[in-house]
């Protein structure tokens, strides 16, 4: 294993040394992190990395397969631009994460800030605490779980995908409505829950695009 | 985008000039054009009649001849000049002047003087260039006091000048000053309108409007507070702003809260800043969490203590 102390090194340079450790199948942990910006950004494969405290925003970006274990809190944007791997969050995570993520799995242990999983594309978001407002805006695909309960405007104008919610809900946005939960969500939802060994609320709620205004189908010019 | 910071210290006098260095510190990566602090040292004044007066020595103006003209102005109105102090280019003058504050201010104006900030203990320190410049020119890392704001700016709305910079003071009215983040979209309709009411502007940027805003509804009788709620609604945009006043520090977040705002909230002080990473440079102790305060979300402490936080719904502006 090796351990970096990011309070002697540069961004630049903890995130060389991530991805040099990625290429060398290396375990890595990263200690005095103390909530800076853009750490594990553009890690292109399957390393796992520690970071003992909080992160700032940023983290976890443009990464490609890397399992990434915050010892803290993350703030902005986490997993921007996710493309595979794990992103676990063991305390809070601040607004808008993982805008455009494309594959692999946030889990967020505490709470998420507002508008998560913004024109997500793919993967999947878990939410153990509660979810922010317009959690799930412009949600293209994919799935967000919240076992907690969500806030106003949740799946504000959502294309497709799922979101999941556990608690109560404040408000729904635009364009999204219920949706029965079918045996295959069920299944689905409690082999995700038992993976990351998390307390399944028994009931869930569903809901997707009521598909009244964003269509991509096929047209004719 | 711009960085905006605050501390408190409740019942207590702390280190204020020294944390707000270090907050600013922290947020200067979102924005390096200017800097301000503004500093309430908790001092209570000899008298009523007895105030801090700030005016720029601007590049080129002769620092005697700048003393003689307000001399002449506070003497025309029955009041006169007791000392002078100078930080950087700031004159910190102490005055004795009995009659209104906002016609003292307009008469400075007239004869080109150009007023940083004026109150009972209020200090603001702002101008072009990073927190450690303004620090090594104005010093004011040594002022202890009861809480105080703090700002980094990346220009969006008008100009990079010294008098653009954060924290704005309330042109005319002793002891307001605001941090502001974002843009006000309704800047014109409502400058008119306060306009019309017969206050004056001093510049084109919009964060000037917020600080005439919070002065106005004071004066009238509102608690910072009740400003703070009828803000969040009145103001439109998108914005996160602080605000200062001799003996609260209060902030709103409004209904799309795309500007951030995390803080601290402790037995002895309060700390608040734009990002995590600003916080963690005056609260080192990584076992206490940040807070984030949901959209529209208002909230104000005291010096004595005293927390007041309400999340506004949706209902209340009937967008549901």
């Amino acid at each position: 294993m090796i351990t970096l102390d990011a309070d002697k090194l540069s961004v630049t340079e903890i995130n060389r040394a991530l991805r040099e450790a990625g290429e060398a199948g290396e375990e890595v942990e990263v200690i005095n992190t103390r909530a800076r910006h853009h750490l594990g950004v553009g890690i292109l494969a399957p390393v796992k990395v520690t970071f003992r405290g909080s992160v700032g925003y940023f983290c976890g970006g443009l990464c490609d397969g890397p399992v990434i274990n915050v010892l803290g809190s993350v703030g902005w944007c986490a997993a921007d631009n996710f493309m595979s791997g794990e992103l676990i969050v063991e305390k809070n995570a601040g607004s808008c994460v993982a805008p455009g993520m494309r594959g692999g799995t946030l889990l967020v242990k505490g709470n998420i800030g507002s508008r998560a999983g913004q024109v997500m594309k793919d993967g999947n978001i878990i939410v153990c605490g509660n979810a922010g407002f317009m959690t799930g805006f412009m949600l293209i695909n994919g799935n967000i779980i919240i076992l907690g309960n969500a806030g106003d405007l949740l799946g504000h104008y959502m294309i497709g995908g799922s979101i999941f919610v556990g608690g109560q809900i404040l408000s729904l946005g635009v364009d999204a409505e219920e949706a029965e939960v079918t045996p295959g969500d069920k299944l689905f939802l409690e082999k995700i829950l038992d993976q990351y060994k998390l307390p399944n609320p028994g009931r869930f709620r569903k809901f997707v695009s009521g598909k009244k205004y964003h269509h991509y189908g096929k047209r004719v010019y | 985008m711009c960085g905006i910071a605050g501390v408190l210290y409740k019942n207590k006098i702390g280190p204020v000039g020294k944390d707000l260095v270090n907050l600013v510190y922290g947020i200067r990566h979102r924005g390096e054009d200017s800097c301000g602090v503004a500093l309430f040292t908790g001092a209570k004044a000899s008298d009523e009649h007895h105030w801090l007066l700030e005016v720029r020595l601007e590049a080129g103006r002769e620092r005697a001849g700048l003393l003689e003209t307000v001399a002449r102005v506070l003497n025309e109105r029955s009041g006169r000049l007791l000392s002078c102090t100078q930080r950087g280019t700031i004159l910190i003058l102490e005055i004795e002047y009995g009659a209104s504050v906002a016609d003292l201010c307009y008469a400075l104006d007239r004869v080109q003087v150009q007023t940083v900030s004026i109150g009972k203990n209020l200090h603001l320190y702002k101008d072009l260039g990073t927190g450690d410049v303004l620090d090594r020119d104005y010093g004011f890392s040594e002022i202890e006091g009861t809480h105080g704001i703090g700002h980094t700016r990346l220009a969006t709305e008008s100009r990079v000048s010294p008098d653009r910079s954060h924290p704005f003071w309330a042109y005319g009215f002793a002891d307001v000053a605001i941090v502001h983040n974002g843009q006000l979209t309704n800047y014109y309709k409502l400058k008119r309108y306060f306009q019309r009411l017969g206050y004056q502007f001093r510049t084109d940027n919009d964060s000037e409007l917020i600080a005439i805003y919070c002065a106005h509804y004071l004066k009238e009788g509102f608690s910072l507070f009740e400003i703070l709620e009828r803000s969040v609604t009145e103001l439109d945009g998108t914005y996160t702003f602080l605000v200062a006043t001799p003996d609260q520090l209060g902030f709103a977040k409004d209904k799309l809260a795309a500007k951030p705002l995390v803080y601290i909230d402790l037995e002895d002080r309060v700390v608040l800043a734009s990002e995590e990473v600003a916080l963690r440079t005056v609260i080192t102790d990584m076992s206490v969490d940040v807070e984030e305060p949901p959209p529209f979300t208002v909230g104000c402490w005291s010096v004595t203590g005293e927390k007041q936080y309400r999340k506004i719904f949706y209902k209340a502006v009937g967008l549901e």
